[in-house]
């Protein structure tokens, strides 16, 4: 594990010139509109500069001779999620000392812990990203499960209008109220609504290493 | 070291079905054409790809249940597959040192150093002998017990294919319980440095001989049509006939010598030999 950990950091060392480039990109969008967008703008580098790993690894044929070298595709595998979640607590804390930095320099008032909390939920929606990206990206390779990806939230888009009809449906004919609900929820306390989103984003994550285990365990070389 | 029982894989208009055995502290050469099986054979050996039928057994456990462990004692070269080549020297002293505790920096640094290899250059920037060269280095740098290179010296010209094989000599000098098993479709390279050599074609084993055997007992036979119709042909293993005369291989040129004085006896090579098993008839 420590030895692939040092490939992927040594290859992405290759790319620090262009990472400082995003990030000084960030900072001057940020002082120069709406500096919100740097939890979502920094963490997605984050996470597509750790999926090019599996690019670099893929590349030049050079995934036979790795998986002979003293590891298991199961390490490899759990490997990546690991350094996504590097990625993306690197990228995230970055994004927020720049935010709050431009915050700063702007003169604006902002309560941290709120920042924070409000910040966190980009950490959720990329945590979501990296359990459905790498089992795609193991089965299909680096390329073609990018191409995956388009397929993917296409149908997500499909799943997302049918559940506004489903919810019509259930509204309409069963007489539930749905805004109530959304109400209920809104109301329901911000630490427990993080807990229980923490908590099936971790599950979804455990899930997605088991698939992508049991992809690396069924490759050929 | 390798015991292997009916290996078989099967892909789209190709069958592999080989069985050999590898003994602790001997070089075993593979060879044969490209589209043999060898890579196959290999690959199977490595735990890369899962046989369809048969038994491996490599330092006496089966590939695909190979701990991290294991694989330490495993050095690898493949051919078409290798280290990032964004990576260069320095970066892969580092991975090594945390993949393999028997890693010898020391060593491998002398090594790359005698061998003028840059160490701060990326790969993609190296000679294909230097990548060549790079694959070796790194397989026997960290006391493997058993090498396994896959055509370590395809592409190279002769100087960069002799220092790969004083490599691999020197690997077997330091300890005689090491063994290796290299393929290669340039068997000549393998005359000086193999005990034995498999060779292999569509798929299946069709030669298992010491090469002090084919060297020494082997033999290319050159006569006549007419001689060759009333010759003795028991140790006849193949032959070519050509417009004008016959090439036969033998497995007992001396045989030829004191029996038939008219006929050309030369000693064999395995090339020779290949060319008159793979390409006679």
């Amino acid at each position: 594990m420590k030895g692939l950990m040092i490939k992927d950091l040594r290859l992405l060392g290759q790319q620090k010139k262009l990472g400082i480039i995003y990030v000084v990109m960030a900072l001057f969008l940020s002082l120069s509109m709406d500096n919100s967008f740097l939890v979502s703008y920094l963490p997605m580098i984050g996470v597509l500069l750790v999926f090019s790993t599996i690019s670099y690894d893929e590349y030049d044929n050079g995934m036979p001779f790795l998986m002979t070298m003293p590891l298991s595709g199961k390490i490899y595998a759990v490997e990546k999620y690991l350094l996504s979640f590097i990625g993306i607590a690197v990228s995230w804390t970055v994004a927020l000392v720049l935010q709050i930095g431009s915050m700063m320099i702007k003169k604006e008032e902002f309560d941290a812990l709120h920042l924070i909390g409000t910040d966190a939920v980009s950490i959720v929606v990329f945590l979501l990203v990296v359990s459905l990206m790498i089992p795609i990206e193991l089965k299909f390779g680096a390329e073609k499960g990018r191409l995956m990806i388009f397929a993917i939230f296409a149908v997500v888009a499909v799943i997302v209008m049918a559940g506004m009809k489903a919810v019509n449906f259930v509204k309409d004919r069963l007489g539930i109220d749905v805004e109530a609900l959304a109400e209920k929820i809104k109301n329901t306390p911000m630490a427990l609504l993080a807990v229980i989103c923490f908590g099936i984003t971790a599950v979804l994550l455990a899930i997605s290493m088991a698939i992508s285990t049991g992809i690396m365990k069924k490759k050929e070389y | 070291m390798i015991a292997i029982k009916d290996l078989k894989k099967s892909y789209k208009g190709f069958d592999l079905d080989v069985s050999l055995d590898i003994a602790e502290g001997t070089v075993t050469g593979l060879i044969g054409k490209n589209g043999a099986g060898k890579s196959t054979t290999i690959k199977a050996i490595l735990g890369l790809i899962r046989p369809d039928g048969g038994d491996i057994s490599v330092m006496g456990k089966k590939p695909g249940e190979f701990s991290g462990t294991d694989r330490e004692a495993l050095g690898v070269a493949l051919s078409d597959s290798g280290f990032s080549m964004l990576l260069n020297i320095e970066d892969i002293i580092h991975i090594m040192r945390a993949m393999y505790k028997d890693f010898d920096e020391t060593t491998f640094r002398q090594r790359c150093t005698e061998q003028s290899l840059p160490f701060d250059k990326p790969l993609k920037e190296f000679s294909s002998g230097m990548k060549a060269k790079l694959k070796v280095l790194a397989a026997i740098s960290h006391k493997a017990k058993l090498l396994v290179l896959d055509e370590p010296t395809a592409g190279l010209d002769v100087l960069a294919r002799n220092d790969i094989l004083d490599m691999l000599r020197a690997y077997m000098e330091e300890d005689p319980a090491r063994s290796i098993l290299i393929s290669s479709h340039i068997s000549s390279d393998l005359e000086g440095l193999c005990d034995d050599i498999y060779m292999i074609d569509k798929g299946r084993i069709i030669l298992h001989e010491d090469t002090d055997t084919i060297l020494g007992q082997y033999g290319v036979l050159k006569m006549s049509e007419d001689e060759y119709k009333s010759m003795d042909k028991q140790y006849i293993i193949a032959d070519r006939k050509d417009s004008m005369s016959v090439t036969c291989l033998t497995s007992e040129k001396q045989f030829y010598l004191e029996n038939y004085p008219n006929v050309v006896v030369e000693n064999s090579s395995i090339d020779e030999m290949i060319v008159l098993i793979l390409g006679g008839k």
